[in-house]
C-alpha cells in the first residue's frame, strides 16, 4: 500500500521542507499568482461588506475583527486551492512523489509555504483593516494570533485541499469541507483579536483560555496532518 | 460476522434497546424527582445528555473506525465508520434540538451563539459534509481512505467542544465525566437538592445513557446489515449487467 | 446574564412545577420524530434493498434456467 520511507530521506527532511518552501516562493515570486488573487479577493470582500454594512460605521467596526478573520478564511481558500492546483496540474506533483522525500517533508514544506503567503496577504490586510476601521490590529499580540491561527488553519488546509482537488466537485468541495472545520480555530481567534481592540489591553487572564485554544487547535492539526498525509498522496 | 449472526445478534438488540428505553422512560418520568426551579420541563435533561453523550460516542466509534481503516483497508470498517457517523448525526440533532428546546423556559431564548452550543453545531457541519465528501468520490477504495482521514481531522471538533466547555465561561452548565457530577451540574445554578433526591436523578440519569447506548448500538447493527444487503445486491446487479450485456 | 437567570429562577420557586410542561411535550415529541424518522428510513432503504436483491436473484435464476 505504501512504501515505507527509505532512510536517506529521515537525514534530508528538515533540508526537504526548506526546499520545497523555496521552489514555491520562487514560483510565486516569478508568476505572483497566489498572493495577488488572494489580496484582490480579500480587497472586494472587505469593499462588499463595508456596501452590505451601509451607512453604519459604527457596526461595521464592532465586526471589524469577524470580518477580518472571515476574509482571511475564504482567502485561504483561494490560496490553497491555487497552490495545490497548480502542482497537480503541472504534475510537478507526481514527480515530487517519486522521489525519495518524506510525505511528512512534503506536508510540512506547503504548510509553511502557504502560511507565508497568506501571511502575506494579512500583512496587507491588517493594514486596510487600521485605515478602514480605525481599530488597532497592529498591536503585537494581535498580528501573534493571526500569525498562529493563520498556521493551524493551513495545516488543516493542505490536508484537505489535498483531498479534495483529487474529487470530483474540486475546488467546489473545499470551503464546504474546511470552513467547519476551521470554525473551532477562528472562535477563539476572534475573541483573543478582539480583547485587544479597545484602549485599555487586556489582562493576561482574560486572553489565556482564548489563545490557549488557538495554540490547541495548531498542535491538534499538524499532528493529523503529519500521521494522516501520506494516506491523502499515496497513488 | 456472517449475516445469520449479524441478525440475530440484532433483533437482540433491538428488543434489548425497546426494553431498556422504556425503563428509562418510565423513570423518567415517574421515579425521578420533580425539580424545584424549573418544574417538570426539566426532565427533557435526561434523553439531552444521553443524546449528546452517545452522539460523542458514535463519533469516536467513527475515529477508531477510520484509524483501523487506514491501518488495514476492509469494506468492513469503512461501513461502520458510515454507519457511525449517520447514527452520530442523528443523536447529535436530537441533543441539539431537545436543547433548544429546554433553553426557551431556561433562558428565555432558542438559541444562543455561546461557545458550546456554536462548538457542537461546527461538529454537526463538518459530519455533514462527511457524507459530502463520499458523494464526490467515485473510486471505493480512494472513497475509503479519505473517508477515513475526514473522520479523524473531524474529532478534533470534538475534542475542542469539550475542552472549550472547561476553559471558557459560558451559559450552559458543564457536565463532567461521571453522571454524579452531571447530577450536580443539573442542579447547580438551579437549587439545592437532598441527598435522596440528587441520587434519584443520578440513577436516571446513568439508565438514560444505557438505554440510549443500546438504542446505538442496535442502530449500528441495522444499518450495517443495510449496508452489506445492499454491497451484496450491488454485485448481484453487475452480474446481471454482465450477463446481460453478453447476451447482446 | 447570570444574575438575571438566577434571580428570575429563584421567582420561580414557588411557582407551578408544570407550567413549562408544553416544552417538556415538545422536546420530547421533537427527538422521537427525529428518531422515528431514522428508524423509518432505515426501514425503507432495508425494504428496497431487498426488492432489489430479490429482484436480481430472480433474474440470474431465470438465466441459469434458460441456459439449461
Amino acid at each position: 500500500m505504501t512504501t515505507p520511507p527509505i532512510s536517506s530521506e529521515q537525514s534530508s527532511f528538515w533540508p526537504s521542507i526548506w526546499t520545497i518552501m523555496r521552489k514555491d516562493l520562487r514560483i510565486e515570486q516569478h508568476t505572483g499568482q497566489t498572493v495577488s488573487v488572494m489580496v484582490m479577493f480579500s480587497l472586494v470582500t472587505v469593499i462588499m461588506f463595508n456596501f452590505a454594512l451601509g451607512t453604519n460605521l459604527g457596526a461595521a467596526r464592532e465586526l471589524s475583527t469577524g470580518l477580518l478573520w472571515a476574509t482571511i478564511l475564504l482567502a485561504g481558500t483561494l490560496g490553497l486551492n491555487r497552490s495545490l492546483a497548480i502542482e497537480q496540474e503541472n504534475q510537478t506533483f507526481d514527480a515530487l512523489l517519486i522521489a525519495p522525500v518524506h510525505r511528512n517533508a512534503i506536508y510540512l514544506g506547503k504548510v509553511f509555504s502557504i502560511s507565508l503567503f497568506t501571511l502575506a496577504l494579512e500583512a496587507i490586510l491588517v493594514v486596510v483593516f487600521i485605515v478602514f476601521f480605525d481599530k488597532p490590529f497592529w498591536r503585537p499580540p494581535v498580528l501573534l494570533v493571526l500569525a498562529m491561527g493563520t498556521f493551524g488553519y493551513i495545516a488543516a488546509g493542505v490536508l484537505i485541499t489535498s483531498m479534495s482537488i483529487q474529487t470530483r466537485s474540486r475546488d467546489v468541495l473545499l470551503p464546504v469541507l474546511l470552513l467547519p472545520l476551521s470554525l473551532p480555530l477562528v472562535l477563539p481567534a476572534a475573541m483573543a483579536v478582539s480583547a485587544y481592540m479597545f484602549p485599555q489591553w487586556p489582562e493576561w487572564s482574560e486572553v489565556q483560555s482564548a489563545i490557549s485554544l488557538v495554540l490547541i487547535y495548531d498542535l491538534l492539526m499538524v499532528t493529523v496532518g503529519l500521521f494522516t498525509y501520506h494516506y491523502v498522496v499515496e497513488a | 460476522m456472517e449475516l445469520a449472526k449479524l441478525n440475530r445478534n440484532t433483533r437482540i438488540l433491538n428488543i434489548a434497546a425497546i426494553v431498556v428505553l422504556a425503563i428509562a422512560l418510565g423513570m423518567i418520568f415517574f421515579y425521578a424527582p420533580v425539580e424545584q426551579t424549573m418544574g417538570n420541563v426539566q426532565r427533557i435533561f435526561y434523553f439531552h445528555v444521553g443524546s449528546a453523550w452517545v452522539g460523542s460516542l458514535a463519533f469516536l466509534v467513527a475515529l477508531v473506525s477510520g484509524i483501523m481503516f487506514l491501518r488495514k483497508p476492509s469494506r468492513k470498517w469503512d461501513t461502520t465508520a458510515v454507519a457511525a457517523v449517520e447514527i452520530g448525526l442523528v443523536f447529535l440533532s436530537m441533543a441539539i434540538v431537545s436543547g433548544s428546546v429546554w433553553g426557551k423556559p431556561a433562558w428565555n431564548t432558542w438559541w444562543l451563539w455561546s461557545p458550546r452550543l456554536t462548538m457542537v453545531t461546527i461538529a454537526w457541519l463538518a459530519y455533514a459534509a462527511y457524507f459530502m465528501l463520499r458523494g464526490a468520490i467515485d473510486d471505493e477504495e480512494r472513497r475509503g481512505r479519505f473517508s477515513a482521514v475526514y473522520v479523524i481531522i473531524s474529532f478534533v471538533t470534538i475534542i475542542l467542544t469539550f475542552v472549550s466547555i472547561r476553559i471558557l465561561r459560558d451559559i450552559h452548565p458543564v457536565v463532567f465525566g461521571g453522571a454524579m457530577e452531571s447530577a450536580q451540574g443539573a442542579s447547580e445554578g438551579l437549587q439545592e437538592f437532598s441527598g435522596l433526591d440528587s441520587m434519584k436523578m443520578v440513577i436516571t440519569l446513568n439508565v438514560s445513557v444505557i438505554a440510549f447506548t443500546l438504542v446505538f448500538g442496535a442502530w449500528m447493527l441495522n444499518r450495517i446489515r443495510l449496508q452489506r444487503l445492499t454491497d451484496e445486491t450491488q454485485i448481484l446487479k453487475s452480474r446481471v449487467a454482465a450477463q446481460l450485456q453478453g447476451e447482446v | 446574564m447570570t444574575m438575571t437567570i438566577l434571580s428570575a429562577a429563584a421567582l420561580q420557586i414557588s411557582t407551578d412545577p408544570n407550567q413549562f410542561n408544553n416544552y417538556l411535550l415538545l422536546g420530547y415529541a421533537a427527538m422521537w420524530t427525529i428518531g422515528m424518522i431514522y428508524i423509518i428510513s432505515l426501514a425503507l432503504r432495508q425494504r428496497n434493498v431487498r426488492r432489489d436483491l430479490d429482484l436480481m436473484e430472480q433474474i440470474l435464476q431465470e438465466d441459469d434456467q434458460t441456459e439449461r
